[in-house]
């Protein structure tokens, strides 16, 4: 995921870690911390990414321009008074989410067609 | 880098641990994101003692090391394809040099040591061997960096192991000298770097990663 990539469609298909960060920035800006625990709930805690592999992808993802980093600032949520990184998408990195989502969208409807799925499908197998 | 909301015992004191283990990472790599990397870790500490008490730290831990590890080779070998791609053909040049060079003056350094005379002789002479160290770990590393890849596993783990037991060996040498049974051992620190260059020559005899000349790491490294 570096200057060697240059069309989106090369940058397919997205590790599950870009893809899940992608995912969770989709609704806004968000700090490492905050970006975890949003990939731990998008994912009912089936994916659990530590510091290391979280901040390794978004090192790759700020070099291949999916991500920014928009400014640090302290989060009023917590009572920590450090300041934090905020990342968000760039105009690429959503085009390439909205792509991997189309992509896995259809091959979930592939698997619907072959009886793998309910037509019913809503988030388990029958 | 560790603030007051981390006044529990068993949470600071995993942070200061995680903390110490970043060194395991790239220095580069550390520098921009382990203080980021430790107030992500501390939070998750603090999550886990209020939802699980102290022994939801151990489940933490666990899942923190092998992300660790993981990520931890990932970033090798990440850094090592981005300083792969910035050698260009010119350092590739200046590395083959470097490895004539120190092994020139390996061969001088012995020469010295071999022909006796006067004490300056044998002074100048290991003087030289010294010198001709760096430049044989820096062409070492450059045909390991240029040809490492096509090589295979211990091809490319020889050339590493020889740019880092060859200068140790004369390294302790130069503090042993003195000692008469060891007064040897500075010489064999750059043998055993050519030595591992000349395992090299074995295994590029066999797999050719050069475009012609294969047989030269053998030769130089004998």
């Amino acid at each position: 995921m570096t200057d060697t990539l240059q069309t989106p469609e090369e940058f397919l298909p997205l590790t599950p870690a870009v893809f899940n960060i992608l995912l969770a920035l989709a609704d806004g800006e968000k700090h490492g911390y905050g970006i975890m625990l949003d990939v731990e709930a998008n994912t009912k805690g089936r994916v659990l990414m530590g510091p290391g592999t979280l901040y390794g992808s978004i090192k790759r993802m700020l070099q291949a321009d999916l991500i920014e980093e928009s400014d640090e600032r302290v989060d009023p949520e917590t009572d920590d008074p450090r300041r934090r990184a905020y990342y968000r998408l760039t105009g690429l990195g959503r085009r390439i989410l909205r792509m991997e989502a189309e992509r896995l969208a259809s091959q979930v409807q592939i698997a619907k067609t072959k009886n793998i799925l309910a037509t019913d499908f809503s988030g388990g197998a029958t | 880098m560790i603030s007051q909301r981390a006044g529990l015992p068993i949470v600071a004191f995993s942070v200061r641990v995680y903390q110490a283990l970043l060194v395991a990472y790239p220095t580069k790599f550390q520098q921009e994101y382990g203080s980021q990397m430790v107030q992500v870790f501390q939070d998750c500490c603090l999550r886990t003692v209020r939802q699980g008490g102290t022994n939801g730290i151990v489940r933490l831990w666990t899942v923190t090391l092998l992300d660790l590890i993981q990520s931890v080779v990932s970033e090798h070998a990440q850094k090592e394809i981005e300083m792969k791609k910035e050698m260009k053909p010119e350092d590739i040049q200046i590395a083959g040099w470097a490895l004539m060079l120190g092994a020139v003056a390996f061969v001088i350094g012995l020469l010295l040591q071999i022909m006796g005379g006067p004490n300056y002789w044998m002074v100048g002479g290991v003087l030289v061997i010294f010198l001709g160290m760096p430049l044989l770990v820096l062409g070492l590393l450059g045909v390991r960096n240029r040809y490492g890849e096509k090589v295979g596993g211990f091809g490319k783990n020889i050339l590493l192991t020889g740019s880092i037991l060859g200068p140790l060996t004369s390294f302790i040498g130069f503090f042993t000298m003195s000692v008469d049974p060891h007064f040897i051992i500075p010489y064999v620190g750059p043998a055993v770097l050519l030595a591992c260059l000349a395992l090299f020559g074995i295994v590029a005899l066999y797999k050719k990663p050069l475009p012609r000349w294969n047989g030269v790491p053998i030769i130089a490294g004998v």
